[in-house]
């Protein structure tokens, strides 16, 4: 090899740092379970939120979650995940396959859940609220008040279906109302900026300091509900990868309750807003559904298996997996749940902010923790099901202004 | 006993992830480290749905031939939403994927003057460890004109080189 190929080797950004998926144990296992034709809304919807469970384990109830209560108000919410795609297990795949290859760093675990609720695990059903995602009424209009907190002043253009654009200088704003309601704000850079902007290049603490004070500005003036709910735990993951960005990202949360939704901005080394986005969506008025108890959540996983193995660290899964093998199955006891907002889109298309639960607790005494997230709305979850937990549906405790 | 289709997949992933991941992370831009995993997975589901077509002794130049495909419609959907069209520049104004993440001012140099068709085979072979055989998989032609390209790109790689760094 000549000197010159090897210095297009040494080059390498990846040479020193292979890539590693965060958490390639679940992405095998959703892929796996999902059909060989699957609904293109429903792949774009995994795409697009996909990233915000990452290191828990999704577990849905099924195929038509059918609201019980006769005569209650309460909108029925048809998930858009299929029954293929969400099916329990068959007795034949329950039985325990650990991946081949000692040197694995994950694995695709088929097992059946023997999932034991802790002692203070409560079984007190209760309620909480649900909420539908709303467009904005105009988003031409929208497009424009975004556009303005970047600085972009020009009028909103119709780029397709959905979406619309701001641009000025070499800024754009866009906005797209589908499937999701969303902003995404980008500046390219000039080729002088590139060479300040130097590949390694490291934002020291001033300079990261003065991007998270513009971005609580930024945060400030978006404005729209639901961001303002937002609190500002920013994180400034510093990772000299690919593009030396610092990004901040403040987590949304509705009501002091946790979401899988967020705003991200990001900067370059020399303090310039790169990029951000958003969601730009309205909340309707609170449903306030019964939940089941976090109890009952339990030996409804145990139920519902549809997902084979929750999140463990590599260095404990050789204990889980020889456990796994002996044993037949995942024993855990599930000792905490708290409640959090996860967005599921309905087969009408429509975005809802739906209670779920995040179970934590600990399997084969080790002290890894696990996390299986189930919704916690007391759905029935088809007409077979043999114990639906139901109790009795409460009205909504307000009323939805949707603008569809 | 042949391997069942799940376990074959967990193979493929396991051997097959860190290269993907190299070649989608390497070719990123002006995507984001945030896209980086989305990528990776939608290009693993491709690979599952299509476990059949999967050549047993080429598995990873047609993993990589999935994903540049992948990238290439994830690159499309972001210049439309950001209709970035317009404000694209000839070769030398801007910085392609690759150049962005090259600290080595020679070597970026160098590969800035190359055609997209050059640099892409150049990497492929270099960072991708792409022989002509897996190359002629991955972008759908002869192992004989992979070779010839991959020729032809070094040739002018090594010439631009020379070029750019003062001795």
């Amino acid at each position: 090899m000549s000197d010159v190929i090897a210095r297009l080797q040494a080059a390498d950004p990846f040479a020193e740092q292979p890539y590693e998926h965060a958490d390639l144990g679940n992405v095998v296992t959703k892929i796996t379970r999902t059909p060989a034709v699957a609904s293109s809304v429903w792949r774009r919807f995994q795409l697009r939120f996909g990233a915000a469970v990452t290191g828990t384990t999704l577990v849905t109830i099924g195929a038509i979650a059918a609201l019980q209560g006769a005569g209650s108000s309460l909108p029925v919410l048809n998930f858009a995940a299929s029954a293929t795609t969400f099916g329990p297990l068959s007795a034949a795949e329950t039985t325990p396959v650990a991946a081949s290859g000692s040197a694995a760093q994950f694995a695709l675990i088929k097992t059946s859940y023997h999932l034991r609720a802790g002692a203070h695990l409560s079984g007190a059903t209760s309620s909480a609220p649900a909420y539908e995602l709303i467009h904005p009424a105009s988003p031409a209009s929208e497009a424009s008040r975004l556009a303005k907190v970047f600085a972009l002043s020009g009028a909103p253009v119709f780029v397709e279906p959905d979406v619309w654009q701001v641009r000025g200088g070499r800024a754009t704003l866009t906005y797209a109302n589908a499937p999701l309601a969303s902003w995404t704000f980008t500046r390219t850079l000039r080729a002088s900026d590139l060479t300040t902007v130097r590949p390694g290049a490291v934002m020291n603490d001033r300079a990261r300091a003065q991007a998270l004070n513009s971005a609580l500005d930024f945060q400030d003036q978006l404005g729209s509900p639901i961001i303002s709910s937002a609190t500002a735990h920013a994180t400034l993951p510093n990772e000299p990868l690919t593009f030396s960005v610092t990004d901040v990202r403040f987590p949304v949360l509705v009501e002091g309750a946790r979401t899988n939704l967020s705003v991200t901005f990001v900067f370059s080394p020399t303090g310039i807003l790169l990029s951000a986005r958003g969601p730009a969506v309205l909340l309707s008025s609170p449903y306030t559904y019964p939940v089941f108890s976090p109890r009952d959540g339990v030996r409804l996983l145990n139920t519902n298996q549809v997902t084979p193995l929750p999140s463990v660290s590599p260095r404990s899964f050789a204990v889980a997996r020889a456990r796994i093998q002996s044993r037949a199955g995942l024993y855990a006891t599930l000792t905490r749940a708290t409640i959090s907002l996860n967005v599921f889109q309905l087969r009408d298309g429509a975005a809802w902010l739906v209670p779920v639960y995040n179970y934590t607790g600990a399997s084969y005494g080790q002290r890894t923790t696990l996390s299986l997230l189930a919704p916690a709305l007391n759905f029935r979850t088809n007409a077979s099901a043999a114990t639906p937990i139901l109790s009795d549906t409460t009205r909504p405790s307000g009323t939805s202004n949707a603008v569809r | 006993m042949a391997p069942s289709r799940d376990d074959r997949f967990n193979d493929l992933v396991r051997q097959l992830s860190p290269a993907i991941g190299g070649y989608l992370g390497r070719r990123l831009y002006p995507l984001t480290r945030a896209d980086l995993d989305d990528l990776v997975e939608e290009t693993l589901t491709i690979l599952w749905r299509r476990l059949d077509d999967v050549p047993g002794d080429a598995a990873l130049a047609w993993a990589l031939g999935v994903a540049r495909n992948v990238l290439r419609n994830a690159h499309r959907a972001y210049y439309r939403r950001h209709n970035y069209e317009g404000q694209l520049r000839s070769r030398g104004a801007d910085a392609s994927a690759e150049d962005r993440v090259i600290a080595d001012e020679g070597v970026r140099d160098a590969l800035a003057r190359l055609s997209d068709e050059d640099r892409e085979i150049l990497l492929l072979h270099v960072w991708d460890g792409l022989n002509a055989d897996a190359l002629g998989q991955t972008l759908l032609i002869s192992s004989n004109a992979a070779a010839v390209r991959l020729s032809r790109a070094q040739a002018k790689f090594k010439e631009h080189f020379n070029e750019v760094v003062v001795p």
